[in-house]
């Protein structure tokens, strides 16, 4: 399922060293993180899934759905087990949702909605993007401090995400044309 | 300096302030007012001219993006601190309050210039932060449809943002403006062009 380029005892080790490193949101991202054939099934599962359209200008645009086989996919050893190896932490389980976000598509930071610590991991299954057209990820703290993170096909975010942090998705410019992002995003059971 | 500099003579004619401000409180989906041809265009080009002089500072959050000076209060620029201190002078706040029937004070000044290049926008809120009673743009660009850069005003239901009800599109030496409020929801629409949209704004206070 992983990319065995990330299964090496030095990679794995590497890759301790780097989700420590930013003080903000220890994180890691993977690019190319899944095997070919685990991607396109991925891919092809989120971006065929149906999904409901939702609105709130003052929080969100954007589409979103769960797939049983998603979570089913990635509540199996070989993904768990790596994260949980890499994080040094047993991961009991996933939950994860897709969204699909094209022009205009955007979600805000608002007190109601506010997230608990936890652990995200994201996985972009987006054909093709250019990350100018918006739609990373953005972590920010409560005294401005900010950490973008912008992904790519076929990477998988890891991130911890502390107590007063909170992240968005950056407003889709018309750059982006007709052209959609798909993530599927997910939380850590411990 | 005299009102009458700055404001074009329709707008400074008694008989028409009583109809203004009817059409200013009933005005959907909140109060507001949009005054085309507002500033004369030699003022209009005098502060399209001042406001190139000023440094922009890009700002970016989940919230908007796009680059704006800093708070004009201070600024150093003769032909914009003339505008400020007209706007913020005993005879301008006289003047908007015959238009809203607000008491608005003169301090503070809350006033900057603001550049809405390709791609910068500015998502729904409603503009409440404490003492802000009127929220104002002085457009110093021209816009055409489907170039972006409108200024968006949502209808509300329960208290949230429903809809964007009217759109209010750009044009140098209009002044816009509307009662901050519970519902004053309102957006400034991505731009899409190259063209770039210019203004001056800012919030009176009471």
């Amino acid at each position: 399922m992983i990319n065995p380029f990330y299964l090496t005892q030095e990679m794995l080790a590497e890759m301790r060293n780097t989700f420590t490193e930013n003080p903000l949101v220890p994180s890691i991202q993977l690019q190319q993180a899944f095997t070919p054939k685990i991607y396109a099934l991925i891919q092809q599962e989120a971006r065929t899934l149906s999904l409901t359209r939702s609105t709130d200008p003052l929080h969100h645009s954007y589409a979103s759905g769960s797939s049983k086989i998603l979570t089913n996919l990635l509540n199996q050893p070989p993904f768990i087990d790596f994260i949980g190896t890499l994080l040094n932490k047993k991961v009991k389980g996933v939950s994860c949702t897709v969204f699909t976000l094209g022009w205009k598509d955007f979600t805000l930071l608002h007190d109601s909605h506010l997230e608990k610590p936890g652990y995200d991991f994201v996985v972009d299954a987006t054909p093709l993007w250019d990350l100018s057209w918006g739609g990373s990820i953005v972590y920010v703290d409560g005294s401005g401090e900010s950490t973008t993170i912008g992904s790519l096909p076929n990477t998988l975010l890891l991130a911890h995400r502390k107590k007063n942090v909170n992240k968005f998705i950056k407003y889709i410019n018309h750059h982006a044309g007709k052209r959609t992002k798909t993530i599927i995003v997910g939380s850590l059971r411990f | 300096m005299a009102i009458g500099e700055w404001v074009t003579d329709p707008y400074l004619n008694p008989s028409k302030i009583p109809l203004l401000r009817k059409q200013f409180i009933a005005a959907q989906p909140f109060p507001h007012l949009v005054l085309p041809q507002f500033l004369p265009p030699k003022k209009t080009r005098a502060l399209v001219t001042a406001v190139s002089k000023e440094k922009f500072y890009a700002k970016e959050s989940d919230l908007f993006q796009l680059k704006q000076t800093a708070d004009l209060a201070s600024t150093k620029n003769k032909q914009l601190a003339d505008f400020r201190d007209l706007l913020y002078s005993q005879q301008f706040l006289w003047y908007m309050h015959e238009l809203t029937g607000m008491w608005l004070a003169p301090r503070p000044v809350d006033l900057q210039g603001s550049l809405y290049e390709d791609t910068d926008y500015l998502l729904c809120h409603d503009d409440r932060v404490s003492g802000r009673t009127i929220a104002f743009l002085f457009y110093l660009s021209t816009m055409k449809q489907g170039q972006g850069g409108t200024l968006d005003l949502y209808s509300s239901r329960n208290g949230k943002p429903f809809k964007v009800s009217k759109q209010i599109i750009p044009s140098a030496g209009t002044l816009a403006f509307f009662e901050v409020s519970k519902k004053s929801f309102h957006a400034v629409s991505e731009v899409t062009s190259p063209a770039p949209r210019v203004a001056i704004g800012g919030w009176f206070h009471r």
